[in-house]
């Protein structure tokens, strides 16, 4: 199936009239020049090959009927339901509006939809006028259960800045459990948010007889507090893109203006099935439960810091033999996925982002949706670093740490070594930084000190070196392409480039360890030349010019002694956070047939052509067809139905 | 993603050592503004309220001296705790 140019489903409330009108224009400044508070509009493109064109311009004149349906594939409706008069596709759950030939069709569009549990609205339209409007939503299941534990939650005693946070999380959770449930009942939606209703629960348990402590609200209430309010801040964008433009559609509204009729509802699934597809695969091989299981480890400890890289025991998989010092039965909470002007790609323990451009962009290399597996990637060395890092609030734990310092020698179990030698890089890191000689004296207040600066530094050398190896599959012209053409939507990039060139090459480093005194050259030579050829490519901006510039000039003096310092953390991560079986799973695309050598690696999906064929894994597929340098609304939008609707669940 | 368990360990984590949000942080406060950072205490309020840092007259120093040597047999560049 193919489709034409883009035009602008138009719902408006002319003044003095009494009623909804409803059009479609091809030109946007037309509409805007007639906008009134009550308009709102969305994008759909006409489909081509339906019984009549459906045009780009139309009033709907005489009387109409208009059919909104979804979510569902257009081919498979148009397997089901036949060809009708005229359709068009869009962003929102309801993502084909259609009229049918006749009346009879129209009632077995229905009864089809009905059978599926997929919602509809219908329109009767009298010259542009909206004259009745028809719903025949799916029923909402009649079980309470998720109402009951909603409603104990905003029955706590609770401190008050966690009071308000909980008056705003329960209705929030509500709606769009009950709209999920009524709309996405295929997508299993309302089982995602009764996980996060687990999670506030156990959050808040234990604060409610905590009220009135004489000094004021616990470091641990504010440590929920800020888990509510970054849950609540990902559940009412998720609701809001996806459930605007629902039934009934003329009263509900998109806050992304240029979807405002219809919000983006296709949009967030598609971003809901790529962090499934993480879930399932990385998500459920549980690396900070096996990293803590590296406890167990007591035997035949080696001194990290003198063991060559070379030594076997940096090439056995620690992941695939470690024991996990959790069950698993313990739920793991999905990640609230949303679209984000303001936060971009980003993400923490509950809600990850991507930017509202990639609705329209996502087939660019600079919006490319691949940049989520770095998001997914922090989620989880943070978890691990958790691990890593003493509890500062634990006397014991710090001693026990400066006793790490003090050993000289293999700590007591693998886990306890890798913090030693973490520990122990943190402090060569400062040293390299502040060109110290000597010793350092260090006791708490320092070892808190030196944690509070390097953290963040050593968070991203973990998450550029898990993402390059688990991800890119090593690929150092792919990583180098993705990071670095995405980093050029960034603001102000140019001050950074000092930082991304060391992490990058950091990164490659974990290629090349086993290549001894070459290992740091080998990786800043690939690292050049994939950035000379994306500067050729003229994928790059002007910060590739400099980032080539400052290898060429400071390889010696600067960035070389920074990657000798952060070569631990590489270490670190291909040594303990990296498992091959998990990274082939990650990997592996079945639906990839025949000529791998061809374009597109074997995938038989045509770009902008709108066919149901199943993938099972989408991060291949957006790696694959994540090639431009110019973003395209309609291929974007093909690569969202793809994602939202081609991804085989089952087999994942 | 995450278990009960780690999300809020990590919550521990990003509270004692975390990172900052332009914006969001207001300096030797608790910062109840900012869904990122709330519950971040900078390390003197971490101080006032009876954290590590009143516990330092109790700690020991300990030297700790590394440097980056080049292995005489592979030539690899390693840290070196001395």
């Amino acid at each position: 199936m193919k489709v034409t140019k883009p035009s602008f489903f138009v719902i408006e409330r002319p003044d003095g009239a009494t009623r909804r009108c409803v059009r479609l224009v091809s030109s946007l400044p037309s509409v805007l020049k007639t906008w009134g508070p009550a308009t709102r509009i969305s994008p759909i493109y006409a489909v081509d090959g339906t019984r009549r064109n459906s045009p780009l311009d139309f009033l709907f004149p005489g009387q109409q009927t208009l059919l909104m349906v979804g979510p569902v594939h257009p081919d498979q409706f148009l397997m089901a339901c036949g060809n009708p008069k005229m359709m068009w596709l869009g962003l929102g759950l309801y993502n084909l509006l259609v009229i049918p030939v006749s009346g009879k069709q129209l009632l077995g569009m229905l009864a089809w939809a009905k059978e599926k549990s997929i919602a509809t609205e219908v329109w009767t339209i009298k010259d542009g006028s909206i004259i009745r409007p028809s719903i025949a939503a799916n029923a909402t299941p009649k079980a309470n259960d998720w109402r009951d534990e909603i409603a104990s939650l905003a029955d706590l005693s609770l401190p008050a800045e966690i009071c308000d946070a909980i008056a705003e999380y329960c209705p929030l959770a509500g709606s769009t459990l009950s709209r999920s449930r009524q709309h996405l009942s295929k997508f299993n939606i309302s089982n995602d948010l009764r996980d996060v209703n687990d999670l506030v629960a156990d959050l808040l348990d234990g604060l409610s007889n905590k009220v009135n402590a004489p000094d004021g609200p616990s470091t641990a209430a504010y440590q929920a507090l800020g888990e509510l309010l970054t849950l609540n801040a990902g559940l009412s964008r998720f609701a809001s893109q996806t459930f605007a433009g629902i039934s009934p559609v003329q009263e509900t509204e998109c806050h992304f203006w240029s979807h405002s009729a219809l919000g983006i509802g296709v949009a967030s699934l598609a971003l809901l099935r790529l962090r499934r597809f993480l879930e399932t695969t990385l998500g459920a091989a549980r690396l900070p439960a096996r990293i803590a299981g590296l406890a167990l480890i007591r035997n035949d400890i080696p001194d990290l810091c003198r063991l060559k890289s070379t030594d076997r025991f940096w090439l056995a998989d620690h992941l695939n033999t470690a024991h996990t010092v959790e069950s698993t039965e313990e739920a793991l909470v999905p990640v609230l996925t949303y679209y984000s002007s303001r936060d971009g790609y980003r993400s923490t323990s509950t809600t990850l982002s991507a930017p509202l451009a990639a609705v329209s962009a996502c087939n660019s290399m600079q919006w490319s949706l691949l940049t989520t597996t770095h998001e997914l990637s922090h989620i989880i060395v943070r978890s691990v670093l958790a691990e890593f890092f003493p509890d500062l609030d634990e006397p014991k734990q710090l001693q026990d740490a400066l006793a790490l310092f003090a050993r000289k020698k293999p700590a007591v179990n693998l886990l306890e070594e890798i913090r030693r030698y973490l520990l122990l890089a943190v402090v060569g890191m400062d040293a390299i930084a502040t060109a110290r000689n000597g010793s350092l004296d260090v006791d708490e207040d320092k070892l808190l000190g030196l944690l509070d600066h390097w953290h963040h530094e050593v968070e991203e050398i973990l998450v550029h070196t898990f993402d390059f190896m688990y991800f890119y599959g090593r690929d150092t012209d792919k990583y180098v392409n993705g990071i670095w053409a995405s980093w050029g939507t960034i603001p102000n990039v140019a001050n950074r480039v000092p930082d991304y060139v060391v992490r990058t090459i950091c990164a490659v480093l974990s290629s090349h360890l086993l290549k001894g005194k070459e290992a740091e050259e080998t990786a800043k030579d690939q690292v050049l030349r994939a950035l000379t050829s994306l500067k050729d490519s003229k994928i790059g901006g002007p910060y590739i010019k400099r980032a080539i510039q400052y290898i060429q000039e400071h390889w010696v003096d600067e960035i070389q002694p920074q990657v000798f310092a952060r070569k631990p953390l590489v270490r670190i991560t291909v040594g303990f956070l990296f498992s091959q079986s998990i990274a082939t799973a990650l990997r592996s695309e079945a639906a990839i047939s025949g000529d791998a050598t061809k374009n597109r690696e074997g995938y038989t999906l045509k770009v902008d052509r709108f066919e149901f064929k199943q993938i099972r894994n989408p991060l291949r597929f957006v790696e694959f067809f994540t090639t431009s340098t110019t973003p395209s609304a309609l291929t974007s939008m093909w690569m969202m139905y793809v994602l939202a609707f081609c991804v085989d669940a089952n087999a994942n | 993603m995450l278990t009960h368990a780690q999300i809020k360990k990590v919550s521990r984590l990003q509270h004692q050592v975390g990172e900052l949000r332009p914006g969001f942080l207001k300096d030797g406060t608790a910062n109840l503004e900012g869904p990122a950072n709330a519950g971040r205490l900078s390390p003197a309020m971490h101080r006032a309220r009876g954290g590590l840092g009143t516990k330092a007259h109790l700690s020991r120093k300990i030297k700790v001296a590394v440097t980056f040597e080049r292995d005489p047999q592979s030539g690899e560049m390693q840290l070196v705790q001395l």
